[in-house]
């Protein structure tokens, strides 16, 4: 196991720097960032710009002083600057500020989410083909389909305008000291959180239902009812436990997902985080910054790809990793 | 035992939450208790800097409106109807010293004792004592040098650093010291004029033997050479050489054009260059033919390097004295005979100098070994020695006063110092140079004043910064440390002391903030003016911008864009669009007020290039539309549309209420056109039963104004070929009008790859004269209809510009050289001591003013005569403010707006404003009345 794991951080980190090297020269080959000075004299400004930041050298000269610049730099600048988000501002610096919102919302949905998308989805399998159940179904396509911005302005209308219980966007944090356990912060991301819920209960109820049925019609549930268990007993500790085993690393998933924010979302709500950062460094073509937070993203996918590998063996004892064959 | 895994990775889940989450955190500011007066607003974009050096959008100013002061600023004049300046950082108005400098100060900023300065050269300003940071610390005229002194800091490229050396208000020595130590791109007809010899004794000059052609910009070598400088780039010079030229001459420029062709002039950079094309146009270029007929494609160009190492690299054959194109041989199946000879460097070289012997050398260049080079452009490292700060003209005279000292050869008017003092270079210093760093792997320095945080900034102004929150809120709280508040000149204004900022880019969220009361404004959209477009807290605000319909007139562009989609979804007819009857039907179909009221949220319609927003004279306030050579434009262009009518039913003058809307003459021009097109036996004109396939090339087709722009013009197309056909008596023409995304339609209008666009042109509100450069300078590369830049030099157009009864013509392009090279009369050319010469002076000042307005409205009137663009919107934006204020006036006043946040008055405090929102006084339905 522990051999397997090296093997696959080994193949981890080659697939990074593969995938960072073939981004660095996509981005590169872009039209160049609009760098621009508005004067009557922006273009030589502009143009010095150019030069002094690399611009105009050959693809693999950029390359290699970016991968020089990340082992020299000494005031955080190893990874490049912003220049059209946040004038100098660093890409890590700029990416962790957003990140707090994003992480929060997401954990938030989770908590709310999860639960309900597993129970409604037990629900839905033990009513399988009942009213409840084809109710429930159609709901679930529903929210499916529909795309997110279309409740999230439904609730932000229902809530915040026609009820007005809840603020229309999410607060600023400054307002509560930076504090964003602060309970008016709470209340201000709501409206975002709930609109973020339906897809992922709607997500999880329906796979759950799917392997749920699967399992409870399989020939050891009835060995199981057989032995004495009750109904709920055998659901619980051997059809459900065994639905988990792909439903489990969708839960890892959405974990991992935790840190990549909505750009829908975040516009409608006012949220400033990562998925806005990310869409704005591309508008604006501030490369370093998207270059920096694709690869912040390439490597939480790499991990998140390892870490759900690596958990179906510890939910499931039968499988087992890097074995001999 | 599982049951525990499942709970411990939970547990371990929501452990990092926090760590997570705590990670960046926001900045925690000071909270304001006991604030009356607070405004809510939203902007839709994050400024990503607020350092008066180095800001660049409006979203970046945002701060700085707030938070500065100018020497002067503008106010009401007593009674409301215009502006006047008033003293702020400044404690009085400039003087002019000019003839006050010593011999010492003379030496200091131009290098000779003796030089005579003519007035407006130098200027005193007294400051304002007691200004003050947001902190207290008085600021003093040490504050003012050493800040100009980092703005123009060659180390650290401040974007704002040319606001002193170009543009009205050049400072003596600033682009020296700005540029000293820097290597940039220069032409080099400026040092070879002076130095023919310049090798032994400039050796900065070509600093890495790097030459180039900037084929699209300016040389002054052709603006030396023309009497009529009408072709100003290398380019236009080289296509457009005279008829008479001698063969030599004439074959040395076909052969340098198709030596380009072939990649002797090689692009130096990668991707964009200068936003103004892009490498890949290059490889668009494939026959010579294509350079010749679409000059953009090399004139946006920006540089090219020429070496002889790309030369080398070059496999160029010559027969019969023409390079011959290998490409289009094969294409053509045809063997490239024996007899040909290389072309080689030496012969570029000797076709230039041949080329440029052809036009003419300046005085004492003409055998230099360098003269061949006059067109090209190389890299310059300008040292200027003995150029230090102090050498800059800024000086502090004493605490509490500095002096400006213009470059010698750029007097300035008192106003337009004025209006240029009415910005501030002002930083702190201590924390600026805190904030100080290195640009890692550059030689740059910068500095994050003004940026990301509020603890990055410190205000001199009404207000200061209290909490800046990336991307989510800027709140600006009152600095109780600003003088205004308490030096009793400025009564009655500033009454606002909170301003509440939040970034919110979703419109409809916005909406939604502003009908429950949360926020004060709201911008509204074309749709919204269904619902608020009767409010009696609407308002509009004009913008000196003009949107248009950019036809592409070239012939020849249209059937190549005609031929390659012969084959796709919208093939069809597209050369009708260089027939200008069919385009005057265009403009003619068109209905302008129903198109703003339709499709914008406020705007006008309108006809000139010029809106109602354009002042000609500042001293005196006087709006350009309002004179009566802005009037008579409207008569210039629709008076039997400028002399041009079909029959005489159709032919009478249009009213000016109708706006160039006449659906009847349309239908005439439209089918006028196609008989046209229909008797023509060339190929690729329009033949009967033809669709007419226009595409028209949008930013994004998703946004709302788009989308109703779209529409109305296809239905008014629609109609104008029903109609047609009606005449026809059977189905002649249709069209196919389509819309197409793309994100650089300009960069695709300027290299004609379009049908039409949507064009929004504006500039300086304060100098109409200038911007006319745009549709009349034939080496304006940023002119969206395509092929007019070639022909403004050969429109011709007559008329009295000066009032002595003799007709005068000239060109667009030499109209607009005359109107820029006759200045406003000053009075400093006269001995107003003397009443004879004073009345004099007032008598040419207004003979001259009149000229130049003449100039302007026939430039104005004649482009829009060739029918290459169709003005549509004079455009506004429309917003509701809230119930809560109240603004200085409620008629715009161009500069001043409606008074701003200095003039701007509550009609409820914070907690009243609550009340009324709680008990349901103030609604959202109170809005649409």
């Amino acid at each position: 196991m522990g051999k397997y794991v090296l093997k696959r951080l080994g193949l981890l980190v080659l697939t990074f720097l593969v995938i960072f090297t073939i981004c660095f020269f996509l981005v590169r080959a872009l039209p160049v960032p609009l760098i621009s000075a508005p004067g009557s004299d922006g273009e030589e400004i502009a143009r010095r710009f150019r030069e002094e930041l690399g611009y105009n050298d050959p693809l693999l000269i950029q390359y290699f002083r970016f991968i020089g610049r990340i082992f020299t730099a000494t005031d955080g600048g190893n990874f490049g600057y912003s220049f059209q988000i946040q004038y100098l501002g660093i890409p890590w610096e700029l990416m962790v500020s957003r990140l707090p919102p994003t992480v929060l919302i997401n954990v938030y949905t989770m908590i709310v989410a999860v639960p309900i998308g597993l129970g409604l989805g037990i629900f839905m399998a033990l009513r399988k083909n009942r009213p409840e159940d084809h109710i429930l179904s159609v709901l679930i396509m529903l929210f499916i389909s529909v795309p997110s911005f279309v409740y999230a302005f439904f609730v932000q209308y229902l809530f915040g305008t026609v009820w007005g219980v809840l603020p229309l966007t999410m607060d600023a944090v400054s307002r509560y000291n930076g504090n964003w356990f602060d309970p008016g912060m709470f209340r201000s991301m709501l409206p975002a959180i709930i609109a973020m819920s339906f897809g992922t209960i709607a997500g999880f109820a329906r796979y759950t239902r799917a392997e749920l049925t699967e399992v409870l019609t399989s020939d050891f549930m009835l060995l199981a009812r057989t032995k004495g268990l009750t109904r709920t007993q055998a659901t619980l500790r051997h059809a459900f436990r065994n639905s988990l085993v792909p439903i489990f690393p969708m839960i890892l998933g959405e974990f991992i997902g935790i840190l990549s924010g909505s750009v829908v979302i975040e516009s409608i709500f006012a949220v400033n985080g990562v998925g806005g950062l990310f869409l704005e460094s591309i508008n604006r073509r501030d490369y370093d910054v998207f270059l920096f937070v694709g690869m912040f993203y390439v490597i939480i996918g790499l991990v998140g790809g390892l870490v759900v590998d690596l958990s179906y063996g510890w939910v499931d004892p039968r499988i087992r990793m890097g074995g001999k064959k | 035992m599982k049951k525990n895994k499942i709970f411990a990775l939970s547990v371990a889940a929501l452990a990092a939450l926090p760590a997570l989450t705590a990670c960046g955190g926001g900045s925690s500011g000071g909270t304001t208790g006991g604030v009356k007066y607070t405004y809510n607003t939203y902007i839709d974009a994050n400024p990503k800097t607020w350092n008066p050096h180095a800001w660049e959008t409006s979203s970046d100013s945002y701060i700085l409106a707030y938070t500065e002061m100018g020497f002067y600023d503008l106010g009401f004049n007593e009674d409301k109807s215009g502006y006047t300046f008033l003293c702020e950082m400044a404690s009085d108005f400039p003087v002019d010293v000019t003839a006050d400098l010593t011999p010492a100060e003379k030496t200091k900023y131009f290098g000779r004792s003796t030089i005579n300065l003519p007035s407006g050269i130098a200027f005193d300003i007294p400051l304002n004592p007691l200004a003050t940071w947001e902190d207290g610390t008085k600021i003093t005229a040490d504050d003012y040098i050493e800040s100009m002194k980092r703005l123009l800091n060659p180390e650290f490229v401040n974007h704002r650093a040319d606001s002193w050396y170009k543009g009205n208000t050049i400072l003596a020595n600033a682009e020296r010291y700005f540029k000293n130590g820097q290597i940039t791109v220069e032409p080099a007809f400026n040092f070879i004029k002076d130095d023919p010899n310049l090798e032994s004794t400039d050796e900065n000059f070509a600093y890495n033997d790097i030459w180039y052609a900037n084929l699209g910009a300016n040389t002054p070598y052709f603006n030396a050479i023309f009497s009529n400088p009408e072709p100003g780039n290398f380019y236009s010079v080289l296509n457009n050489r005279g008829s008479t030229a001698a063969k030599a001459v004439e074959d040395a420029a076909k052969r340098i054009t198709q030596s380009i062709g072939e990649g002797l002039i090689k692009i130096r950079r990668d991707g964009v260059l200068d936003g103004v094309g892009q490498s890949s146009d290059w490889n668009k270029v494939e026959t010579v033919s294509d350079i010749k007929t679409d000059d953009d494609k090399i004139g946006n160009m920006w540089d090219y390097s020429i070496s002889e190492l790309d030369f080398d690299q070059l496999d160029l054959k010559v027969l019969d004295g023409v390079i011959v194109n290998e490409a289009e041989l094969a294409k053509d199946e045809k063997d490239l005979p024996d007899d040909y000879e290389e072309y080689v460097w030496e012969d570029f070289r000797n076709d230039v100098k041949t080329f440029v012997s052809g036009l003419g050398y300046p005085r004492g260049v003409a055998s230099k070994s360098n003269a061949w080079r006059l067109p090209l452009f190389a890299e310059y490292e300008n040292h200027y020695s003995g150029i230090e700060f102090e050498n800059v003209g800024i000086e502090k005279i004493d605490d509490y006063k500095i002096r400006l000292i213009m470059d010698q050869a750029s007097p300035v008017s008192m106003t337009d110092l004025k209006f240029s003092l009415t910005s501030n270079w002002l930083v702190n210093i201590p924390l600026y140079d805190k904030l100080t760093i290195d640009v890692a792997g550059t030689n740059l320095k910068g500095t994050k004043y003004g940026t990301a945080s509020e603890a990055n900034y410190l205000s001199y102004g009404p207000y200061r910064l209290a909490k800046f929150q990336d991307n989510k809120l800027i709140s600006l709280v009152k600095n109780e440390k600003w003088y205004g508040y308490s030096d009793g000149k400025h009564e009655g204004q500033f009454q606002m002391e909170e301003l509440d900022t939040q970034v919110i880019s979703s419109h409809e969220t916005a909406m939604q903030m502003f009908e429950k009361g949360e926020i004060d404004d709201i911008e509204l959209t074309a749709s919204d003016m269904k619902k608020y477009g009767t409010s009696r807290k609407l308002q509009f605000t004009p913008t000196s911008y003009t949107q248009k319909i950019s036809f592409n007139v070239t012939r020849d562009m249209l059937k190549k864009r005609q031929d390659n989609a012969a084959s796709g979804t919208h093939s069809g007819n597209k050369t009708i669009l260089a027939n200008e009857d069919f385009r005057k039907a265009f403009s003619l179909s068109i209905d302008r007020t129903m198109f703003a009221s339709q499709c914008t949220a406020g705007s006008e319609g309108f006809t000139g290039l010029l809106n109602s927003l354009y002042i000609s004279d500042v001293d005196e306030g006087e709006f350009y539309r309002g004179t009566s050579q802005g009037k008579s434009v409207y008569g210039k262009i629709y008076d039997h549309l400028g002399g041009s009518t079909i029959d005489d039913e159709n032919g009478p003058a249009l009213n000016t209420s109708a706006n160039g809307y006449n659906s009847a003459l349309a239908v005439q021009y439209f089918k006028r056109a196609l008989d046209t097109e229909m008797a023509s036996e060339e190929a690729g004109h329009f033949q009967k039963g033809d669709k007419i396939a226009i595409e028209i090339l949008v930013f994004k087709t998703d946004s709302e104004t788009t989308q109703a722009s779209y529409k109305f013009l296809k239905d008014t197309l629609d109609d104008l070929a029903a109609d047609v056909n009606e005449i026809y008596g059977e189905d002649v023409v249709s069209f196919d009008f389509f819309m197409t995304p793309n994100e650089d339609y300009y960069d695709e209008a300027k290299k004609g790859a379009y049908d039409i666009i949507f064009s929004t042109w504006g500039g300086a509100q304060m100098n109409p004269w200038g911007l006319m450069e745009v549709y009349c300078d034939s080496t304006f590369d940023s002119n969206c209809e395509y092929g007019m830049t070639k022909r403004v030099g050969k429109i011709d157009i007559t008329f009295d510009s000066d009032g002595d009864g003799e007709m005068e013509t000239n060109s667009l392009e030499g109209w607009y050289n005359t109107l820029n090279g006759l200045k406003e009369i000053a009075e400093t050319d006269y001995d107003m001591e003397d009443p004879e010469e004073a009345e004099r002076y007032h008598k040419d000042k207004v003979a001259r003013h009149q000229q130049r307005l003449n100039i302007l409205s026939e430039i104005e009137a004649g482009y829009i005569k060739t029918w290459s663009t169709a003005p549509i919107l004079s455009r506004s934006s429309a917003s509701l403010t809230s119930f809560k204020v109240k603004y200085g006036t409620e008629n715009y006043i161009p500069l001043m707006g409606y008074g701003g946040v200095r003039y701007m008055t509550f009609n409820y405090t914070n907690d009243e404003w609550a009340q009324a929102l709680k008990d349901g006084t103030i609604n959202a339905d109170l809005y649409r009345k």
